[in-house]
């Protein structure tokens, strides 16, 4: 069947069905996730953020000798110094706000992750990262959009899957289709007098994109997007339990979602993107360009949890970067690409309280490539244990084709 | 029952999309494509060649533009848009130099001013020469090497130095050679900032210029450069700064000797000598213009850009060999492109992005753009994700449909035209009676009539007979093509008319 018989087809279908209604959202969602499967929240830390400046290793000698002027001072009273964690890590001064949360056991970090393929590109790091095949491009879709191709739900909701932002992330890529969406409430058209013209004009627009190509499918997943939110009249949202999420594009992203998950309908996944990492010069260390940045992540994170209290024993965030920044510090004040990596989890499903992972050391001879911190923690074992543990998506082997789990961490536990 | 088929076989279609795959080369965003496959050929009727060409080449077509190709042709029209310094823009000129005399500043008078004026003249004359320029490709290229070599506003004193960075770089050499292009780039006070070159010492190399030089201005990632080579350019690169306190004039480039590693070097498997100063990252540069990777990923970059997402690998071989025979001349690269028949075949082939999306309905439209509509349709590109300057990552916006084809880029786009046809936009405004008053039977047309004047005036293309009868039926209020409006009637109904058909399909492909 040619195209354009396919598009002749598609619109002999649209005038047959004239008296419908031009468009029709699909309400076949189950309103209510199953309580065996968390949201998965994906927080992606663009440009490689500094783990080491993150989730300090204090009790590595090398780390401070490797950072004479960027280094975090060890655990103590004075101000700007680490916040510790279990004797050995600590975290950034400038992420006070999770310490609460990992006390709560509901934050847990990954320390010494991150990917096998050894690229120090940006793009290239992204790009297998989010396709979850690290060192192959063979596969076109990403690991979240096969999770979703591979579970069925019975889950038909154009908010099944959403990319908070302008697009939608490398990571949700798959025959499932995802919503892009920067804000809730800019989700609808404007700008015509009234609401039956405007209704009159949608329902006219829709009848131009008839189903029949890859744009005519963006165009109905809009159009069903926008009528289920307008029948779950989102309006203003109030967070709850005095969480104050930051006035920023991460604050307001993590905002949206919560609103998604507490308007119930049918959110999975969410993928957040955060900008701003790849701190070449001028990094600083406990105050500067990455203390904003986390202070920014932390407070954004902490009045998620605190919003979705309720909610959280079904919620799981996780946090990754494409790769870690070298060890040694160079005279710009800032660090160059790197390795290894930590990544945070987050929910009421995660083993918290604890920096997984074994520590590969900072000694010159135990650096990897140019001098970066190695990767101990296959960045997979991690996501796969919350396919698992969390989505109930046993098909892992799908979800990372090829990879070999070397066993589970622990850090998230089996849905119950 | 016809939706669930619907819907079924739009599935199966996505699903086939996935499968098909799509060119590794297209998925290094940082913000990738979805699942995509390019406009299915004949999926729309396409347009006649002229309207293709001046749709692709331009921010859209204006009437003028349209008449103007038709009367000279297909190839004289390329010609003449290759050689934009005899293109009369003397109007714009004036304008341009009256609204934002920043423009013309240097670094150091722009320091001494306020960073917000700065940068808000320069973010406003990129919309207004997209819109208004009668040197169209030229501005079209403009926004190309302003991608490849991205540098972003609101990094360090970058809102200062990206005003002479876009004069004195990006369009001095937009149609020139490309060698010129990236040394000029390579001593810009706004890429020397951006990528951190400007603090690279001897004393503890900073890798950020080199490794993006290597990955995205020349060779591209998969080029077998190593780790070594990366440190071997940063070390090259070391002492190239601006001036300031250090030495050399204020918000100029400067190299500072005592900050160069004057050591031998090996980049590539070249040997380097050693004592080059300066003449180390020269000798790089010319390495990497030279390179038959850089060739080819340039003539790639192009194709996309010019022709489709998935360009045919005989197109950018020629193209990287027209590219190579110049010496790198940027202008002959393009003539080769344009005239080839595969360019001729790729009507459809490349979506909008939002600043194309904004100038090509502005002048489609013929709407007037007063001197305060700078901020106004610089908010609706912020929102719809494509501020000029506003990409932080070094790999410029991202340059495939399935970047921007999604339900909020969608959403936003159909706003805008709702926006503009409702001349809701602050500074700009659009004359819809004007646009109409050539249908026949006007003020009192036929809702067909009325529709086959806008369609024809908007989009210059036929459109398939289901879509004119969705459109007319619009306009009518669902009754037959032929009902006859009333005056009143035909008033009311064209703000929503006119953005139904700026909302179509058919508007979002350029």
């Amino acid at each position: 069947m040619t195209a354009l018989t396919r598009r002749s087809f598609f619109r002999a279908a649209g005038l047959a069905g004239l008296a419908l209604p031009g468009w029709f959202p699909r309400l076949a969602f189950s309103a209510t996730p199953s309580p065996k499967r968390d949201v998965l929240v994906c927080v992606f830390l663009r440009g490689a953020a500094d783990g080491l400046n993150i989730v300090v290793p204090f009790g590595d000698r090398d780390y401070f000798t490797n950072r004479p002027t960027l280094g975090i001072q060890e655990p103590s009273s004075t101000a700007g110094s680490g916040i510790d964690l279990d004797g050995f890590f600590g975290l950034h001064p400038a992420l006070a706000p999770l310490k609460e949360l990992y006390d709560d056991k509901a934050l847990a970090a990954v320390h010494a992750a991150g990917s096998p393929d050894d690229t120090h590109s940006h793009f290239t790091a992204m790009d297998f990262m989010e396709r979850g095949t690290p060192g192959s491009k063979s596969l076109t879709t990403g690991w979240i959009g096969r999770h979703l191709s591979t579970l069925d739900t019975g889950n038909d909701s154009p908010f099944r899957a959403v990319g908070i932002g302008h697009g939608v992330q490398a990571s949700l890529r798959g025959p499932v289709p995802a919503t892009a969406l920067k804000s809730i409430a800019d989700f609808h058209l404007k700008g015509l007098r009234s609401e039956a013209e405007l209704a009159s004009f949608q329902s006219s627009l829709s009848t131009l994109y008839p189903g029949g190509d890859f744009l005519d499918g963006q165009a109905r997943q809009t159009f069903d997007a926008v009528a289920l939110l307008a029948g779950a009249n989102p309006g203003t949202y109030q967070p709850q339990n005095g969480a104050q999420y930051p006035d920023s594009d991460f604050g307001q992203a993590l905002q949206q979602v919560a609103q998604l998950v507490r308007a119930d309908l049918g959110l999975e996944v969410a993928c957040v993107d955060v900008g701003g990492w790849d701190t070449h010069a001028a990094e600083g260390g406990a105050t500067g360009t990455l203390a904003n940045l986390l202070a920014d992540l932390g407070a954004g994170l902490h009045a998620f949890y605190a919003d979705l209290a309720d909610r959280m024993a079904h919620i799981t965030v996780v946090t990754m970067s494409e790769f870690g920044r070298r060890v040694k510090e160079n005279a710009s004040g800032g660090t160059d690409h790197g390795h290894g990596n930590c990544m945070f989890l987050l929910g009421g499903g995660v083993a918290g309280g604890k920096v997984y992972g074994t520590w590969p050391g900072l000694a010159a001879g135990q650096l990897y490539g140019p001098g970066d911190l190695a990767v101990t923690t296959d960045f997979r074992t991690v996501l796969s244990e919350i396919v698992d543990h969390r989505l109930g998506n046993p098909k892992v082997a799908d979800v990372f084709p090829g990879f070999e789990r070397p066993g589970y961490l622990g850090v998230a536990r089996q849905a119950v | 029952m016809e939706g669930l088929t619907r819907r079924t076989l739009f599935r199966s279609a996505a699903a086939g999309a996935a499968l098909a795959g799509i060119p590794d080369s297209l998925l290094a965003d940082s913000r990738p494509p979805v699942t995509w496959k390019a406009a299915a050929p004949g999926a729309l009727p396409p347009p006649d060649p002229l309207v293709h060409l001046v749709n692709r080449i331009a921010f859209g077509h204006t009437a003028e533009s349209l008449d103007h190709a038709r009367r000279v042709g297909f190839e004289n029209f390329v010609a003449e848009q290759l050689y934009p310094e005899n293109i009369d823009d003397g109007d714009l000129d004036a304008t341009l130099k009256e609204l934002f005399p920043t423009l013309t500043m240097s670094n150091a008078r722009l320091l001494q001013l306020e960073k917000s004026d700065v940068v808000l003249d320069l973010k406003s004359a990129t919309l207004y020469r997209a819109i208004a320029s009668r040197r169209q490709l030229y501005e079209m290229m403009v926004d190309f090497w302003s991608n490849h070599f991205n540098v972003y506003h609101l990094d360090g004193r970058i809102g200062y130095f990206k005003t002479v960075d876009d004069r004195e770089v990006i369009r001095r050499h937009a149609l020139g050679n490309f060698r010129q292009l990236l040394g000029a780039s390579a001593k810009s006070p706004a890429m020397l900032d951006y990528l951190d070159n400007a603090t690279n010492t001897k004393a503890g190399p900073n890798e950020n210029y080199g490794r993006e030089l290597m990955e995205l201005h020349t060779l591209g990632v998969d080029a077998g450069y190593t780790e070594t080579d990366v440190q071997e350019v940063a070390r090259c690169f070391t002492g190239w700064t601006i001036g300031g306190r250090k030495g050399g004039k204020n918000g100029e480039f400067y190299f500072r000797a005592a900050d160069h590693d004057d050591g031998p070097r090996t980049v590539l498997g070249n040997q380097i000598p050693a004592g080059l100063g300066v003449g180390h990252g020269e000798k790089v540069l010319d390495i990497l213009a030279g390179h038959p990777a850089t060739a080819r990923r340039i003539a790639f970059k192009l194709c996309v850009r010019f022709v489709s997402d998935t360009p045919p690998d005989s197109l950018v071989g020629s193209v990287a060999q027209a590219f190579t025979n110049t010496g790198g001349d940027i202008r002959e690269t393009m003539r080769a492109l344009l005239l080839s028949a595969q360019f001729r075949a790729s009507a459809d082939q490349k979506f909008k992005r939002p600043l194309e999306l904004m100038a090509s309905a502005a002048r489609a439209l013929g709407a007037t753009i007063g001197p305060e509509a700078g901020k106004p349709l610089l908010n609706q590109l912020r929102n719809l994700g494509q501020l000029p300057f506003g990409w932080h990552p070094p790999n410029g916006y991202p340059d495939a449909a399935g970047a921007w084809a999604n339900t909020g880029g969608l959403l936003g786009g159909w706003n805008l035209a709702l926006a503009l046809a409702g001349n809701r936009l602050h500074g700009v405004s659009t004359d819809l009676a004007a646009l109409a008053a050539g249908t026949p039977g006007w003020p009192t047309p036929t809702a067909g009539a009325l529709t086959d004047r806008l369609t024809s005036r908007l989009l210059s293309r036929r459109l398939d007979p289901a879509d004119r009868a969705q459109i007319a039926a619009y306009a009518s209020g669902g009754k037959p093509p032929q009902t006859r409006l009333t005056a009143a009637q035909a008033q009311a109904k064209l703000p929503g008319l006119v953005a139904l058909i700026l909302d179509s399909p058919y508007f979002q492909w350029r």
